[in-house]
């Protein structure tokens, strides 16, 4: 007999896009427009179709000004979304990708990472680029 | 940009070249042609030019054999191709090159094989320096395969999957039940 799936702990992912369901969103989240999740370099979008959905992404400073070199600072991607909140059932879309269902809830989006191993220590983890 | 055979076979073309002008000039400094008779002059001339001739092929045949040395041909080209920083890019590149010989030429060593097909190798290319790579299928782009470093501490094939998306093994295997 089949496990029963349990919403609270069901990962769905879509290409380098990963959605983990959370019971709140973070406070330092702040509102984004829009519908797209992430946008790729062949410009490629995941993108939500129908439903209703609120994006969020992390707020904090796009500069560390504490950074022993400020022009290594990483600046944030302002379209990268990192929360999201599902009022209503949606389907999120790719041109590559089959389509998956995000149920009504609440997700952190996780972003595929890899390895670079002839960067330098503290540039070895990078986010991947499709 | 430009790769590591490339700029040490640079190298030694130019180490080669600063030889050839030193044997060379050693060569035209110690002959004076012009004070033997005619006939000798020619013939010295002559010598002269093909001791250039010898000593200008050095820096061309160390260039191309330093290239093949630090693998600019086939293990090189086969680790330029998996480094590739763009994902897309990188799986176009690994399925025109084929990636089983790329695998072959990296001298990739299978260490785990996951019942999602995920595949996590060994790659021995750089002395002392052993590098991880996993081999992931795409679910919904028709099989496509993908691939990239993962860090070199990884164990399994499902723990290099789950340590890309940040969650556990465990995680990867029982939760993610949806994937396109």
């Amino acid at each position: 007999m089949a496990t029963p799936i349990d919403p609270k702990r069901t990962l769905r992912r879509q290409g380098d896009i990963l959605f983990k369901p959370i019971s709140v969103i973070p406070q330092y989240a702040e509102k984004m427009e829009g519908n797209i999740v992430a946008h790729g370099e062949s410009g490629n979008l995941h993108q939500t179709s129908g439903g209703q959905v609120q994006l969020f992404r992390k707020k904090h400073d796009t500069t560390d000004l504490f950074s022993p070199r400020p022009e290594l600072a990483k600046v944030q991607d302002p379209l990268q979304v990192d929360y999201l909140e599902v009022h209503q059932d949606t389907v999120l879309m790719h041109e590559e990708h089959n389509k998956i269902d995000l149920p009504k809830g609440k997700y952190v989006v996780v972003h595929e990472r890899e390895w670079n191993p002839f960067a330098l220590e503290a540039d070895r983890i990078r986010q991947v680029i499709d | 940009m430009i790769s590591f055979p490339f700029l040490m076979a640079t190298m030694g073309a130019t180490v080669g070249l600063l030889i050839a002008i030193l044997v060379f000039t050693t060569v035209t400094d110690s002959i004076d042609c012009d004070s033997l008779p005619e006939e000798a002059s020619l013939e010295c001339n002559s010598a002269v030019s093909t001791s250039w001739l010898v000593v200008s092929i050095l820096p061309i045949a160390l260039f191309f054999c330093l290239f093949t040395i630090f693998g600019g041909v086939g293990g090189g080209a086969s680790m330029r191709v998996i480094s590739i920083s763009n994902i897309e890019e990188r799986a176009k590149k690994m399925e025109r090159m084929g990636v089983e010989h790329i695998l072959r030429k990296t001298k990739a060593k299978i260490l785990d094989r996951s019942k999602r097909g995920n595949e996590l190798y060994e790659i021995n290319m750089i002395p002392n320096y052993p590098l991880k790579y996993l081999k992931y299928e795409d679910p919904s782009t028709a099989n496509k395969l993908y691939g990239c470093f993962v860090p070199s501490d990884t164990k399994t094939a499902d723990e290099a999957m789950a340590w890309k998306f940040q969650i556990t093994e465990e995680e990867y295997v029982n939760d993610l039940v949806f994937e396109a």
